[in-house]
């Protein structure tokens, strides 16, 4: 069969980061093609590509034997490639009618839009009354209402980018119902995933992407899921930095049985039980989504746990509006250093008196002195210009990152919580990082490092626990414990997954 | 690089800008005054010699300098949090409330006393109506441009009640308004030509930028300011900021009432305040939500107002021509500083949103 979508050679670089090196890729027609791959490995930034969101650096695009040129999504669509997004591009506060009409269904007039709506439905079931609110919908219809959008736009190639993290399991089903149905009709269906179940169930072939590269591509019923796991993580880097095993010491941090069920009433995190002890590096893996940003609220006392407790050298650990500066134990490396992390139109020196970490500055302070202080602090973090009245914005990555570690480690903490400490940064600023992690075990702190970068969990941890779906298996010893069954756990397959080599028998 | 703090550069840059803006003000407000037939030549003399051309109109350009700006200081502490404060003239009418109560119910202290409890009782009733828009935000998360807005009405209309019943002054032919407060309770006015207001108004400015610059809470109110989350995680008590800054804000308002109150109107009608609640706004935007130029801003449309209501008669301005010109010098101080406000009404579209839901 003809490729009704090929890639070929496809580069794109972010300043140093290359985000996709010489990919290639193919999409037969009438086929649901899953997309595999960890965070960061080109997967977005290649259907970025298609979709006329990101013009690649080099490479060639042909859809349906002709190339093209896709400068925006205008394009691609004209071209016949569309986008469904996780998260619906739609205004919550418009009706679905008006929502098609403003993605461009039909001819401009709202007759012409539902004679478009009414062609799409012969072939593919909206189900939504028309006149609903979006914001009432749940996130299924949602994004049924991009399919038929999309559709109705004379689509042919649809991008599914990790629609199921989103839905419930009722959903997944009805989403795969519909995907068969598209592929029936004749067009083909990409299928972003880090499910390796959902993948098998759904896809007729299935590609790998790695650290920017294809790894390759197969059909679906000629390869199994321990096959794909090992593509998807592949081998260490850099084996051989981490230095030493974890250290017997009291547990300084103690979760038990902790639970959180979200604002939409979804048990985003299932009792997760969880010590950490001084002298140890204890790494958490998982493909984003599965838990991590609601652990990590629960360990620094942002949001208490729905059920269960956190403790801290044995008592409860308060929120963090509670904390008195003489008892800050606990150091905090968010997530999003410029959101959560810094002010950014602030300078660093009050960026570093912002919260309860710093030593006592008295009633009204001495701005020279603040300014003093924070520049010695500045300096012992090494970052770079360690000028305390410029602003947080202007720093790079690696620098924002080091302003926060160093007002965190302000009060010597015994314990610190990261999460994706290192995302986004270039190496040099990752490696810096990582020193002052196993710099911070060999003093004794107790280190809980959460991170979907599967290599930062491997190279520092001395423990590592997977979470999937809200649960956290493990930790495990790192040295009992391999890529490869750190995959499978990510994936949602239990670590003793025997690879079947007739493939497909899993399930 | 730039730095956080506004550098000697910016300065410069800012003075040069708002000189343009007056000079453009100048220009477009000639237009409106040829159009009246006005010597535009006398106008614009006359508008200066009733502004600072004498020790008694610098007097009065400092008396309408006074509230405007002491609501603006409020107003400015609000923005540094990213909160809109519009209940500058309920938080005035209360204070002046406040202060009226005291000051003619004890009116056998001695005068010094007397007028610090005014002011003190002023700062009570501002405070009361600001805490109580801080309350709503912190407590039930309600939008506090809705709050403040509805609490205006609100204080005006307890004040136009009393007025007019409860606290009427009995000679005083029908007019809602009170007694005249007692003599020895007016501010004084040093060497003909400081009111005691104007103290106030420099050590209010002073307190303001102390508590934004030079401590942690103004660390935190700034940090607010520039989007919750990071506060939040760094273990901010956000809703306690929030509600601080409203009762700030109140205080600062009372202030404002009592202080017009005791060092210039003598007594309290529901026609008390020409909109000084909203011109703090103003002067709190054009002073970039900053401390000291809140000040400027303030002493500059105080001088403006005074000059061109001064200029009124003897220049044969129209009245309708004077408000205009008073608008269009406001106007392009504002446009001067556009940037800070359109931030400033891009947060207050968000918080409107937030309440919304």
């Amino acid at each position: 069969m003809p490729a009704l979508v090929r890639m070929n050679g496809i580069v794109k670089k972010f300043g140093d980061f290359t985000a996709t090196n010489n990919v290639d890729f193919e999409v037969e027609g009438g086929e649901v093609h899953a997309l595999l791959g960890e965070n960061g490995a080109g997967k977005t930034t290649l259907m970025n590509i298609l979709y006329g969101l990101c013009i690649p650096d080099r490479g060639r695009i042909e859809v349906d034997g002709r190339e093209v040129e896709l400068n925006g999504p205008a394009d691609a669509i004209e071209a016949g490639v569309g986008m469904v997004h996780q998260h619906p591009l739609l205004v919550d506060r418009l009706s679905v009618v008006e929502n098609l009409f403003l993605g461009g269904v039909g001819n401009g007039t709202e007759r012409g839009m539902r004679e478009a709506i009414a062609e799409v439905e012969a072939r593919f079931p909206l189900d939504v009354e028309p006149g609903a609110l979006v914001e009432d919908l749940p996130m299924s219809k949602r994004q049924r209402i991009e399919i038929v959008r999309c559709l109705a736009r004379g689509v042919r190639v649809l991008v599914l980018d990790e629609p199921t993290a989103v839905l419930t399991v009722d959903e997944v089903g009805d989403l795969f119902g519909e995907m068969r149905l598209l592929v029936e009709s004749g067009h083909s269906v990409i299928f972003i995933s880090h499910k390796l179940s959902e993948v098998s169930r759904i896809s007729d072939r299935v590609s790998v992407l790695r650290g920017g590269r294809m790894v390759g591509t197969w059909r679906t019923g000629e390869t199994n899921p321990g096959a794909l796991a090992e593509a998807m993580v592949g081998e260490p880097v850099d084996p051989a930095r981490r230095a030493g095993g974890p250290r017997a010491g009291r547990a300084r941090l103690a979760l038990r049985g902790c639970s959180v069920v979200d604002e939409d009433g979804q048990d985003v995190l299932q009792g997760v039980d969880l010590d950490v002890h001084e002298g140890e590096i204890v790494g958490i893996a998982g493909v984003e989504g599965n838990g991590q940003r609601p652990l990590a609220a629960l360990t620094p006392g942002v949001q208490p746990p729905t059920r269960g407790e956190i403790l801290l050298d044995g008592d409860r650990l308060p929120p963090v509006g509670e904390w008195r500066r003489r008892d800050v134990k606990l150091g905090r490396i968010p997530e999003d250093r410029r959101k959560e992390g810094l002010t950014l139109d602030a300078a660093l020196w009050e960026n570093l008196l912002t919260g309860p970490q710093c030593p006592d500055t008295g009633r009204v302070f001495s701005k020279k002195k603040m300014v003093e202080r924070a520049r010695v602090l500045l300096e012992e973090f090494g970052v770079s210009p360690p000028d305390p009245l410029l602003e947080a914005g202007q720093l790079s990555g690696g620098n924002q990152q080091k302003v926060i570690f160093a007002r965190e480690l302000w009060s010597d903490p015994g314990v610190v919580v990261a999460v994706n400490p290192t995302r986004g940064l270039d190496l040099r600023a990752q490696r810096e990082i990582h020193e002052r992690f196993l710099a911070l075990r060999g003093q004794g702190v107790a280190v809980l490092v959460i991170s979907t970068d599967l290599d930062e969990v491997t190279a520092l941890s001395d423990r590592i626990g997977v979470l999937y779906a809200g649960r956290l298996d493990g930790p495990h010893p790192a040295d009992e414990i391999d890529r490869k069954e750190i995959g499978l756990l990510m994936a949602g397959l239990s670590r003793q997954t025997e690879f079947d080599t007739e493939g497909g028998g899993l399930l | 690089m730039r730095r956080a703090l506004t550098g000697r550069g910016d300065t410069v840059m800012l003075i040069v800008r708002t000189a343009a803006a007056l000079v453009g003000a100048a220009l477009v407000g000639a237009i409106f005054l040829l159009s009246d037939g006005v010597d535009l030549i006398f106008a614009f003399e006359e508008i200066l010699n009733q502004s600072v051309g004498s020790s008694f109109a610098i007097k009065n350009s400092l008396i309408d300098a006074v509230p405007i700006t002491l609501v603006g200081l409020g107003v400015a502490v609000a923005f540094r949090a990213g909160i809109f404060n519009l209940g500058g003239e309920g938080q005035i009418y209360m204070g002046a409330l406040a202060a009226v109560l005291v000051v003619l119910n004890l009116s056998g202290l001695p005068g010094p006393l007397l007028i610090l409890l005014g002011l003190a009782a002023g700062m009570v009733g501002g405070g009361l109506w600001g805490g109580i828009a801080g309350g709503l935000r912190s407590r039930l998360g309600l939008s506090e441009i809705i709050t403040t807005i509805m609490l205006n009405f609100i204080a005006f209309w307890i004040v136009s009640y009393l007025v007019r019943g409860p606290i009427q002054d009995p000679g005083g032919a029908g007019y809602p308004y009170t007694e005249e407060i007692p003599a020895k309770a007016e501010l004084p006015v040093i060497g003909g030509m400081i009111p005691f207001g104007a103290i106030l108004l420099v050590v209010a400015a002073a307190v303001v930028w102390v508590l934004l610059e030079r401590t942690r809470m103004g660390i935190s109110i700034k940090s607010l300011g520039a989007g919750e989350a990071a506060g939040r995680f760094a273990g901010l008590k956000v809703e306690r900021t929030g509600f601080n800054v409203l009762l700030i804000a109140g205080l600062l308002g009372g202030l404002a009432g009592a202080a017009s109150l005791l060092g210039n109107e003598g007594r309290l009608s529901d026609f008390f305040s020409p909109g000084w609640g909203f011109i703090g706004v103003m002067t709190a935007l054009i002073g970039r939500g900053t401390a000291v130029g809140t000040l400027v801003a303030g002493l500059m449309i105080g001088f403006l107002t005074s000059g061109i209501s001064g200029a009124q008669s003897a220049a044969g301005i129209p009245t309708a021509t004077a408000q205009i010109l008073l608008g269009v010098f406001v106007l392009f101080l504002i446009i001067v500083n556009t940037d800070i406000v359109v931030r400033h009404l891009r947060r207050a579209a968000f918080s409107l949103r937030r309440a919304e839901r």
